[in-house]
Formats: C-alpha cells, sequence, structure tokens
C-alpha cells in the first residue's frame, strides 16, 4: 500500500475533526495562519482610504455629527418613551410601570413577544399598553421575556365597550374574540341590535369587574383599542354580526408599556453585554466591498443576529459565526428587510423597509410599510427588532427621499477599526416565542 | 529543498491571488489548479502534506474553515492522481483539462457543502458567476503557473 494513503487519511480524519464542536480554537482560527504580508499593504490603503474618505459624501462633519445625531435620536427617543407611558402614568392605585421593547411580533399568532429589561420582570395577566392604547395582555413569563396576548390573537377574549354613556350613545358593554381570519380583527359577542348602526365605534377596554372574579387579570379600563363595525362576512350570511379592527398596527409597535399591580420583582443588571473584537487583516483590505467583516478571535460567541456597531454606529449584523471569526452582514447589503425607527423634528414612527443597495455614502433602501417614508433629515435608528438588538442604534440620516425610495447618509467605513458585537446577557428559553 | 520552494511559491501565488481579489471585482482562484499541480506532479508520499500547505495558505484567503478546504483539496488532488497514470501530463492540454475538471468539481462542491453544511460551520457562498470566473480564468492560468513551478523546480 502506498504511503500516501494512511498520510491522505490523517489528513481527511484532521480536518473532519477541526469542523466538530471539540476541535480547539487554534484549528480555526483564521489569524493564526493569515498571511501576515497582506499587513503593509493594509497599512497603505488605510492612509489612502483615510484621505479619499475626507472627499466623499458621507455625513460631513465626522465624529462631531455622528455624536450630535446620537444625541438627538437619544432624547427623540426619550420623548417618544414619555409619550409611550403617558397613559400608565395616569392610572389610578398602586400599580408600577415599565418600558418593554418589542422583540418580535408573530403575524400567525398574533402574538408579542417582549423584553422587559433585566431591571423589572412582568408577570402574567400584566396589562400591556401603548400610550393611551390598550395592546393586550401578558400570558407567559420567561425571566425578561414575556408573550403577550393581544385581542386579535385567535380565540383570545378581552372586555370591551363602546359608547359615551350619553342617552343618545349608550355605553354597551361585549367580550371580544380573536378571529383566525388574514386581517386581524376580533368578533364581538352579544353585540346589541342597538349596534346595528352605520357608523364606526371606537372600542375601549371595560372594567366589568363587577362580573368576573378579582384574580382575573384584566385591562385597565378607559383604553382604546379598536374600531367596532358590522363584519360584512357574516352580513352575507343573514346574521348582523360586529367585528373590531385595530386602531393602530400592532406588528409597528417598537415598545409597550408593561403595567403591574404593585411594584415589580427587579433583577437588576446589564440588559446588553458588549464586546470588543479586532478584525481580520484581510478585512481591512476588502473595506466592506462584499459586505462582510471578518471578525477576530473571540467572534465565534457572537449570536447570530447579534448587531455589530463601530463607534455608536450600527454596522451589520452577524450572519454567522465560527470559533475565531464571524460573518457580518452589512446593513445597507440588498435584499435585507429592516424594522427601523424614524425620528423626525414633530413626529417618530417605526417603518418596515429592505435595503436596496450599498453606495459610496451609505446604502438605498425601499419604504414597505409603517407610518409614511421617510423624509430627508430624518434620523434612522433601530427599532429594537430581535432579542440581541437594542433600540436606538443610529444606522444614518436620511439624505434623500423619492417615494417609496430614499437614501441614509451614513459616517465613512473604517475597516481598520475595532468592532462591537452586542448580544442580550439573557435569551428566552428554546422554543419560548409567541 | 524543493518542498520548502514549493511551500515559497505556493504562498506567494496565493498572495498575488488575494491582492487581486481584494483589490479589484473578480479575480481568479488559483487554489483548484495548485491542487491539480499537486496531484499531476507531487511525489506521491507528499501528496498529502503538499495539499495540507495549499489548504492552509489558501484558508487565510477567506473564512471558510481549514477542515472543509483541506477535504475539498484532498479530494481534488486525490481525482488528478487517479487519472495520473493513464494521461500525459506534460502536454498543455492535459493540463487545461485536467484544470477545468478539478474548477467545475471545486464549483459544485463549495455550492453542495455550503447549501448542506449546518450553519455553525459557516462557508461563504460567493456569486456563481464569480465562482465560474475564477475557475476560468485559472484554467488559462494553469499553464503558465505549472511553467513557473517547474521551471523553479518547486516540486512537492
Amino acid at each position: 500500500m502506498s504511503a500516501r494513503f494512511p498520510a491522505a487519511l490523517l489528513v481527511a480524519g484532521f480536518a473532519v475533526l477541526s469542523l466538530t464542536p471539540v476541535a480547539p480554537s487554534l484549528v480555526r482560527d483564521l489569524d493564526v495562519v493569515a498571511l501576515h504580508a497582506y499587513r503593509p499593504f493594509a497599512w497603505a490603503l488605510r492612509e489612502v482610504r483615510e484621505r479619499r474618505l475626507a472627499n466623499e459624501p458621507n455625513l460631513p462633519g465626522g465624529d462631531e455629527v455622528v455624536r450630535a445625531l446620537v444625541d438627538s435620536a437619544r432624547d427623540r427617543i426619550a420623548e417618544r418613551d414619555a409619550a409611550l407611558s403617558d397613559g400608565a402614568a395616569m392610572l389610578p392605585g398602586k400599580r408600577s410601570f415599565a418600558l418593554a421593547r418589542v422583540v418580535s411580533v408573530d403575524p400567525r399568532s398574533r402574538q408579542l413577544l417582549i423584553d422587559t429589561g433585566n431591571h423589572v420582570r412582568a408577570s402574567p395577566g400584566d396589562a400591556v399598553l401603548a400610550g393611551n392604547q390598550a395592546v393586550g395582555m401578558v400570558d407567559e413569563v420567561d425571566g425578561p421575556f414575556a408573550v403577550v396576548k393581544t385581542p386579535w390573537t385567535p380565540r383570545a377574549r378581552f372586555a370591551a365597550e363602546c359608547g359615551a354613556g350619553e342617552p343618545d350613545d349608550p355605553r354597551i358593554r361585549f367580550v371580544t374574540i380573536g378571529e383566525a381570519r388574514d386581517e386581524w380583527l376580533a368578533t364581538v359577542s352579544s353585540a346589541e341590535g342597538r349596534l346595528a348602526t352605520a357608523r364606526v365605534l371606537d372600542v375601549k377596554s371595560a372594567d366589568v369587574s363587577d362580573l368576573v372574579p378579582a384574580s382575573t387579570g384584566l385591562l385597565p379600563s378607559g383604553f382604546f383599542f379598536g374600531t367596532m363595525e358590522a363584519d360584512l362576512k357574516t352580513a352575507k350570511t343573514g346574521l348582523q354580526t360586529y367585528c373590531v379592527r385595530p386602531i393602530f398596527d400592532p406588528r409597528l409597535l417598537d415598545a409597550v408599556v408593561v403595567v403591574h399591580e404593585g411594584p415589580f420583582e427587579t433583577i437588576g443588571d446589564e440588559d446588553f453585554s458588549v464586546s470588543t473584537l479586532d478584525r481580520l487583516p484581510t478585512a481591512q483590505l476588502s473595506a466592506w466591498r462584499e459586505g462582510e467583516a471578518l471578525t477576530g478571535a473571540g467572534a465565534g460567541a457572537a449570536p447570530r443576529g447579534a448587531p455589530v456597531v463601530a463607534d455608536d454606529i450600527l454596522l451589520g449584523f452577524v450572519d454567522a459565526a465560527l470559533l475565531g471569526a464571524a460573518k457580518v452582514r452589512g446593513v445597507t447589503d440588498p435584499g435585507q428587510e429592516h424594522t427601523f425607527l424614524v425620528l423626525g423634528d414633530a413626529s417618530s414612527r417605526t417603518i418596515v423597509c429592505v435595503s436596496e443597495r450599498r453606495m459610496p455614502h451609505g446604502g438605498a433602501f425601499r419604504y414597505l410599510g409603517g407610518g409614511e417614508p421617510p423624509r430627508a433629515g430624518e434620523i434612522v435608528v433601530t427599532a429594537g427588532r430581535g432579542v440581541h438588538v437594542p433600540r436606538g442604534l443610529l444606522v444614518g440620516q436620511v439624505m434623500r427621499s423619492d417615494g417609496d425610495a430614499f437614501e441614509v447618509s451614513r459616517p465613512p467605513e473604517r475597516p481598520w477599526r475595532p468592532v462591537e458585537v452586542m448580544r442580550r446577557s439573557a435569551e428566552p428559553r428554546s422554543g419560548f416565542g409567541p | 529543498m524543493r518542498f520548502v520552494l514549493f511551500v515559497v511559491f505556493t504562498a506567494f501565488l496565493l498572495f498575488v491571488q488575494g491582492l487581486l481579489g481584494r483589490l479589484t471585482t473578480l479575480a481568479p482562484d488559483l487554489g483548484p489548479i495548485l491542487a491539480v499541480y499537486v496531484g499531476l506532479f507531487a511525489r506521491r508520499e507528499t501528496l498529502p502534506w503538499a495539499i495540507t500547505v495549499v489548504a492552509l495558505l489558501r484558508s487565510s484567503l477567506d473564512a471558510d474553515p481549514l477542515g472543509v478546504q483541506l477535504l475539498v483539496y484532498l479530494l481534488l488532488a486525490g481525482m488528478v492522481d487517479l487519472a495520473r497514470d493513464v494521461v500525459f501530463r506534460e502536454r498543455l492540454a492535459t493540463q487545461v483539462v485536467l484544470s477545468f475538471a478539478a474548477g467545475s468539481v471545486y464549483v459544485v462542491l463549495k455550492w453542495g457543502l455550503a447549501a448542506t453544511l449546518p450553519a455553525s460551520i459557516a462557508i461563504a457562498s460567493p456569486s456563481l458567476l464569480k465562482l465560474a470566473f475564477a475557475t476560468l480564468s485559472a484554467t488559462l492560468l494553469a499553464p503558465p503557473v505549472f511553467a513557473l513551478l517547474r521551471l523553479f523546480r518547486a516540486m512537492p
């Protein structure tokens, strides 16, 4: 037998073993075998790029402008959070409330996964509000994460009422039942005949404590959650029934307020942990042309979907990670759907958009839905979708918009600078979700 | 000495490829043709070690795990080694055809592995156009690269 076969088997065995989790990180740490001859070229190119960046139409002014944008975004998010908490702050009694990030919205079950942070812990039955709107009720809790059942969750029941209580506009109480239809709606049980009107009625959460035991979780009364109208689907059958449609789009919520009877249970440590990583020498030369950054040792601990940040700017999200390196998909790489917060002078709103292409100064996006397309000058930040993504990471500033298309101006990339990978310090257990 | 020369020339060629790849949009991939060179001209007892060197150096150019590179290049060199006794390895046509065949197998393997391996073993999946260009251009470069390596007796 030729000598090459045992050697080939040895090499193949080593190759297979190196792909298993038991392989030492050294075997897969690409930095160890990187061609360090790249380094002088990387340094030379860095100098060339630094000079060229000064003439590119990125956010002018460099770090000062970026710092001002980050501060401005932080202030506007604080205003938005204050407005979200308005309704909860007005509630009587010994209730405490806390802001929670919306991690994901399941369009099938119409439930939300929220993250209350490490400082408070929600309980099943807690009401979930957004300003003067009722969003739903906490159904299940896993550490800081909670699943929220909405009135549009199939078979979910919520007490509601409509009418102002005037003689010509009597108050009517009823129960809404979530329907499993294509659109988000709930039908109304035992609606009285006098509802047979062409008017669209506002529906509010109702106080039915006189009908159900006190142990039942109830939404505080007086919070709007939809409008009631005749159900056209059942009208064809000769029956006159009514349905409730959401007054806002729950899919576009970025944060909600959890209301708890009495004080919250507190845990008390940092919500997000940050690890600083160097990029591989070869990444310095790629300059994000492929939309991927290769980070150095320790990157394998980065979870998929974790945001990668440099100088408070969102660069992208971890796409895949090895023990010693991570692939990062840039935020402007084409074909990715993002949920962003658009912060304007007068209003802020959540939008869904898709990245279309990278540009020298940032990226082009297409607006898919949400409040309204972004306008020039508005600041775009992350809405906090995803377990590991905090709200408010700066994406850039809208430079121009034309219909649904808009361009975001971003600070110039500096691939030689280290990056930070963020991750939520707690994660929901496997399978826990809406 | 000849093995050391082979390592030096392989490092140089892959370094040039890496530099071209970073500075231009499309660049030839010399990995498969180096595997063909090893399969055709290496002494048989040193073939696995020569392929290990190629895979080690090639793995520094992208984020694909070393193990995947090793397996792919070992397979390519093994296939060429099987054909070595029934072809005229000095002929340009043989070198070009085998390089093209190895490049095609390389493209299929790379795409197949990217689609089938679990996400924990992350493999970059470049566009088919890029892979095809890299393979075709490398095929055309095979005779001069082989000639260069043989001129300097860089023989594993």
